[in-house]
């Protein structure tokens, strides 16, 4: 049987081919892993340690790919992969939180009355995606600028890497791009 | 194809976003060429690049990956744990909640699962953890139970029962009426006396951490313990006033839910205690009844504001009409914003609200029960819990949950010596029994000195043995007197000199308290009422006809002017504040007027009596300063001081009776440190005091009247005689054997050595000693020989030590002495009674009954060698007593239904774990013992008259009897180690009027 690293560097080179149904296929390992990773960082790190999306990610791509095989541009397809699916998870976890919220469950447990910051954080997850489908329609890469860097953790650099446009571009774009958003989720 | 206005945009964007702040608008001007939509839109979006700092960049980019953990999507059918998840449930301040399914006990669960914002804080996790896991020892039907508290693939979860229903919150929205919030308080009340018991504080009691289970409204509180370690308050325990502004205002949606439920202490960062849940269970409770919560605001400030001013909630019946006085009153003071007068453990809290639960009851059925101008008075319960109806032809009997164990708290706080006697009227069986453990402890021969007046005739006039009160016409040809059949009481007259007596109303449940001969002898007054509930007047033809009510609300017997127009009485309103009023009234009941006005402890006894000028009414009353004895008050009724009647102090008074030339009173009261009601004359004006009667039982509560001419006086009288027995169970009676031949040997206690000997107390001359005894009844030794009243002794089980209780100034507590008498110690202080101790079987605890002034008696425990006690119950327990293998402690209980029960508890202590009806005859107090194999209880049961031993099985099984006498009372009993043979204390109790002449 074909190994996990062998599966998603092969699917990995498929997509960066231009074949994107290895993308639907590619999810499924990536999303397993980043939870994995993602709780076996909670329970070692120290408390107050932050976890880094980034970090994350990287970590995932090194244990998932195959390494010798791959070329250099595949940890940039990967790290898009990642973000995009960072971005996925996490609105549709706001939207489940907010859900809940309006007591959307059959049974009610103790739901304080009170948003817990986590639920504050999915009104403000779900916003930004409303706001970010928007800015997408408007202006593809910027939308990906800000997919990558706020949901994939990425640095202007890597960011810059995976898009193959010049940092300073991405400087530029995300800076109005966040601007924008911000007008956008203020006036709405 | 880019947008070219959206590349415009972002051209000028970047262009003035280069520029130096103060450029920026005339280069727009320029650069818009006109556009003010474009410029306005470059504008805001530079205005937004000034605010962006943090957003986007950091914090949401940092939780993603902690959401990812949290967020972890538990699909159904995943397991964790031995969990099986079904369903996510909802959103909880600390995390997720799902429905599971526990794998290994087949139940549904609901898992909270922590996040870990909260979690990686390893201090606050430990806290938490620690905290929860007090919590999760809470067992009690009203609190969320705790199943676990762990961690399974680095995620921290608490597993509990799982509530099918709803939440309060969810349950305000459709309306409760007054009757369910009381209940649902009662319930949240019950959960936090167990809570508090255990110093746990919940510190966050509103609707939405409590739950009402749908199937039957059972009420769950949630979240125990864990409300101190919820995000926003976990940074600080306390925070300061200031802080809890802050965070009001920069989270509204955060802090709004709970500041409406916060206690004022809370709200200016001070610790808080229990206190805090008090008030918090307020907030909940005006809320339910109200409609809206009493500070009700627009913002979080404004309420808590409206929480730390001094101002009160407004009062309830400002929302609604129909809100009782009573319940106003708990509200209020549960809502004190001073936290030294608010209630100050929610265990009195919970007691006022069952008291008004039931006074609510007591009220309604009997509204429903008789139209007043039919014979006779209120239906009741009787206090077996049987219903009994007054009319079993008609009306509409029903049953209210009257409490007779609580009526008779009611009765202990009012008149700590005068319900010994006054228990006696009218509660028959069982209530007489309970009680019959407190007039137990005093039963003491009456102090020394002379015996009666040499002249006095006693002469008997009933030979039935059931009066319980009794008055003579002024002519002297009539007594009216209450006769107890079967439980229930009704009122004969029988004419003096005559065999010849008839019924003039018929049986029925609840008390007849006493009666009256109006001064023409035409109309019988009497005092009825049901359980727990005020008397109501009534007058009836002496010579039979229909029963009137007069009047409501009254205490005892009616006092009656010399012209006959006029009436007197005590009315008491019971409660926190207890107040006893001496009211005036036409002979019809109308134009009431105080005449005087009693609070706190410094109350009136009932039965005040009018002076035959007509002039004063003469009345007991506690005397201060501390108001631990009485003595006779004299009244002026056109006003003025009013003044004591004689420097002289009795335990207690009960009524008197002028003699009619005004030289002075006779009056039934008990000596200090006695406990048998005796007649006294008292001279006017000097104020004299002698004692008429010495008899070696006494006369009963507020029994005594006098005929016109004062040669007869009348009062019920009660005789008791008690024998030691020892007889081998089974049913042969002809095997027993009597061992003693005094008049009240053991009535104060007998029980078996571990060695097989008999340990007891007898009465010889003056003094009430223990006694030990071989079985027959040879080699008698006694250990005591002092004053002091000793009851219920037990010997430990490695025969060193005897405890008793034994009463000392005004209360009984525990003592412990060695097997040869010598070296007493007192073990417990502090409440009014701690009564029949009895010891574990390893014999280094001595478990007892605690009874206070304020609540009902729970179990309790203490070392051999003293120090603290411990307390086992919070729920109404008497007389336990230990299982032989030590895992188990039976004692006398009530259940909702106010039935008598065998509770069966933990040795450890908490709730009951099983429940066994108990015939509602069980004799002479609770007392039980346990088979040597732990597996049923023995109780002594009155059957016609006739008591014997039976033996109920924990398993459930029916009892079954144990003995077979076809006589007589058992009034104590103890059974040998083996469970073969049983000491008994037997003998007889009659009541009868007896008419008194020749005493002056």
């Amino acid at each position: 049987m074909e190994s996990a690293a062998h599966q998603v560097t092969r699917l990995l080179r498929k997509w960066s081919d231009g074949d994107e149904s290895a993308l639907d296929q590619l999810m499924p390992f990536v999303h397993d892993e980043l939870h994995r990773l993602a709780h076996r960082h909670m329970r070692r790190e120290k408390p107050g340690h932050v976890l880094q999306t980034s970090a994350l990610i990287n970590e995932a791509y090194l244990r998932l790919v195959d390494q010798p095989q791959i070329r250099w541009e595949n940890r940039s397809h990967f790290f898009g992969i990642a973000a995009r699916l960072m971005r996925s998870i996490l609105v549709d976890d706001a939207r489940k939180r907010n859900s809940a919220k309006r007591g959307g469950s059959l049974i009610q447990v103790p739901l304080d009355e009170a948003a817990s910051l986590a639920q504050e954080q999915a009104a403000n997850v779900t916003a930004l995606n409303e706001a970010l489908e928007r800015l997408e329609a408007i202006d593809a890469r910027q939308g990906q600028i800000v997919e990558l860097r706020f949901f994939g953790g990425l640095s202007i650099e890597e960011t810059a890497n995976v898009l193959q446009v010049s940092p300073g571009t991405v400087m530029r774009d995300w800076t109005f791009a966040r601007a924008w958003l911000r007008t956008e989720m203020t006036s709405t | 194809m880019p947008d070219p206005h959206w590349e415009n945009l972002k051209e000028l964007f970047h262009a003035a976003l280069a520029l130096a702040p103060e450029q920026r608008a005339a280069y727009l001007d320029r650069a818009s060429n006109g556009d003010a939509s474009l410029r306005r839109a470059v504008e805001s979006l530079l205005k937004s690049h000034e605010e962006t700092e943090n957003f986007v960049d950091a914090p949401a980019y940092q939780a993603a990956a902690e959401m990812l953990v949290d967020s972890a999507d538990l699909k159904a059918g995943r397991n964790i744990a031995q969990y099986r998840i079904v369903q996510l449930l909802g959103e909880g301040g600390m995390g997720q909640v799902y429905l599971a399914e526990d794998g290994k006990l087949h139940r549904k669960v609901s898992l909270k699962f922590l996040s870990t914002r909260f979690t990686q804080d390893h201090e606050r996790l430990r806290r938490f953890e620690q905290e929860a896991r007090a919590a999760s020892a809470l067992n009690h039907p009203n609190i969320l139970t705790i199943h676990e508290i762990s961690q399974a693939e680095g995620r921290w979860y608490i597993a509990t029962e799982f509530i099918e229903g709803e939440t309060l919150r969810e349950r305000l929205q459709s309306g409760i009426n007054i009757d369910d919030a009381v209940d649902i308080a009662i319930q949240i009340a019950s959960a936090l006396v167990a809570a508090h018991r255990v110093k746990i504080v919940h510190r966050d009691i509103k609707p939405e951490n409590t739950m009402i289970r749908r199937d039957d409204g059972l009420v769950k509180v949630l979240d125990f313990g864990l409300a101190k370690m919820a995000p926003g308050s976990a940074k600080a325990e306390v925070n300061s006033e200031a802080e809890t502004r802050r965070e009001a205002n920069t989270a509204p949606g955060v802090v709004m839910g709970t500041v409406a439920y916060m206690s004022p202490e809370q709200a200016r960062g001070d610790a808080v205690d229990e206190r805090t849940d008090v008030w918090s269970l307020g907030v909940v409770l005006y809320e339910m009844i109200a409609g809206c919560s009493p500070f009700v605001a627009g913002t979080s400030n404004e309420i808590i504001s409206g929480i730390l001013s001094k101002k009160p909630a407004p009062p309830l019946k400002r929302y609604s009409r129909d809100v009782p006085e009573r319940l106003a009153e708990i509200v209020e003071k549960a809502l004190t914003k001073n936290r030294e007068e608010r209630y100050q453990t929610s265990q009195d809290l919970l007691i006022d609200l069952k008291r008004l639960r039931q006074s609510q009851e007591l009220k309604a059925a009997m509204e429903r029960g008789s139209s007043w101008e039919q014979p006779g008075p209120p239906i009741s319960q009787s206090p077996s819990g049987e219903a009994t109806s007054l009319r079993p032809e008609g009306g509409t009997p029903t049953v209210p949950s009257a409490s007779s164990a609580e009526y008779l708290i009611g009765g202990i706080r009012r008149h700590k010596r005068g319900v010994v006697i006054v228990s006696a009227l009218g509660l028959v069986a069982l209530t007489a029994t309970i009680f019959g453990a407190i007039r137990f402890m005093n039963r003491h021969q009456p102090i020394q000195g002379r015996g009666h007046s040499p002249a006095v005739r006693i002469t008997r006039l009933t030979d039935t043995g059931k009066a319980t009160t009794a008055a003579i016409s002024p002519d002297g040809n009539y007594v009216v007197y209450v006769r107890e059949d079967e439980g229930k009481l009704g009122l004969w007259l029988r004419q003096v000199g005559s065999p010849t007596e008839r019924e003039i109303v018929p049986p029925m449940g609840g008390q007849i308290r006493a009666t009256t001969f109006s001064r023409d002898g035409s109309v019988i007054y009497y005092t009825a009422s049901a359980f727990a509930s005020p008397g109501v007047l009534y007058q009836v033809p002496t010579l039979g006809g229909t029963s009137r009510k007069v009047l409501e609300n009254i205490s005892g017997p009616v006092g009656l002017s010399p012209d006959g127009k006029h009436l007197a009485f005590i009315r008491t309103v019971e409660g926190a504040h207890h107040v006893d009023s001496l009211i005036v009234a036409n002979i019809d009941g109308t134009e009431e007027r105080v005449l005087l006005r009693r609070e706190g402890q410094a109350y009136l006894d009932n039965g005040p009596n009018w002076s035959p000028d007509g002039k004063t009414i003469v009345c007991g009353a506690a005397v201060g300063p501390d108001f631990q004895l009485e003595s006779i008050v004299v009244i002026p009724v056109d006003g003025g001081p009013e003044r004591w009647m004689t420097p002289h102090r009795w335990s207690h008074v009960s009524n008197t009776v002028w003699l009619g030339d005004g030289s002075g009173l006779m009056v039934l009261a008990l000596e200090n440190r006695t406990v048998e009601l005796q007649l006294w004359h008292i001279s006017y004006p000097g104020g004299e005091v002698q004692r008429v009667t010495n008899d070696l039982n006494g006369y009963l509560e507020g029994s005594l009247s006098i005929t016109a001419d004062s040669s007869v006086i009348v009062a019920a009288h009660e005789d008791r005689s008690s024998r030691i027995w020892v007889a081998p169970m089974g049913k042969e009676e002809d095997r027993a054997r009597q061992i003693t031949a005094g008049k009240f040997d053991g009535l104060n206690g007998v029980a078996w050595t571990p060695d097989g000997k008999i340990l007891c107390v007898l009465k010889t001359g003056d003094d009430s000693d223990i006694w030990l005894m071989n079985r027959d009844g040879t080699e008698r030794k006694q250990l005591t020989a002092d004053s002091a009243v000793k009851t219920r002794p037990q010997m430990s089980p490695d025969g060193r030590h005897i405890v008793f209780d034994s009463v000392h100034g005004e209360s009984t507590n525990i003592w412990r002495m060695d097997a040869d008498g010598s070296n007493q110690k007192q073990l417990t202080r502090g409440a009014v009674w701690d009564l029949g101790p009895r010891f574990t079987p390893d014999g280094q605890w001595v478990i007892f009954s605690s009874w206070t002034e304020s609540g009902a008696p729970k179990m309790e425990k203490v070392s051999i060698d003293g120090g603290d006690p411990v307390q086992l119950t919070d729920s109404w327990t008497v007389a336990p007593a230990i299982s032989p293998d030590g895992k188990l402690i039976a004692a006398g209980y009530f259940d909702e239904q106010q039935a008598p029960h065998l509770a069966i508890i933990p040795s450890l202590g908490g709730q009951p774990i099983k429940l066994l009806p108990l015939p509602s005859s069980v004799v002479q107090g609770f007392f039980f013992a346990w088979t040597p194999d732990s597996s049923s209880l023995v109780y002594a049961q009155k059957h016609n008259g006739v008591s014997n031993i039976w033996g109920q099985p924990i398993n459930g099984d029916p009892p079954r009897q144990l003995t077979n006498f076809k006589s007589d009372l058992i009034f104590g009993f103890g059974l040998s180690a083996d469970g073969q043979q049983v000491v008994l204390a037997r003998g007889t109790e009659t009541r009868d009027v007896v008419l008194i002449r020749d005493f002056r």
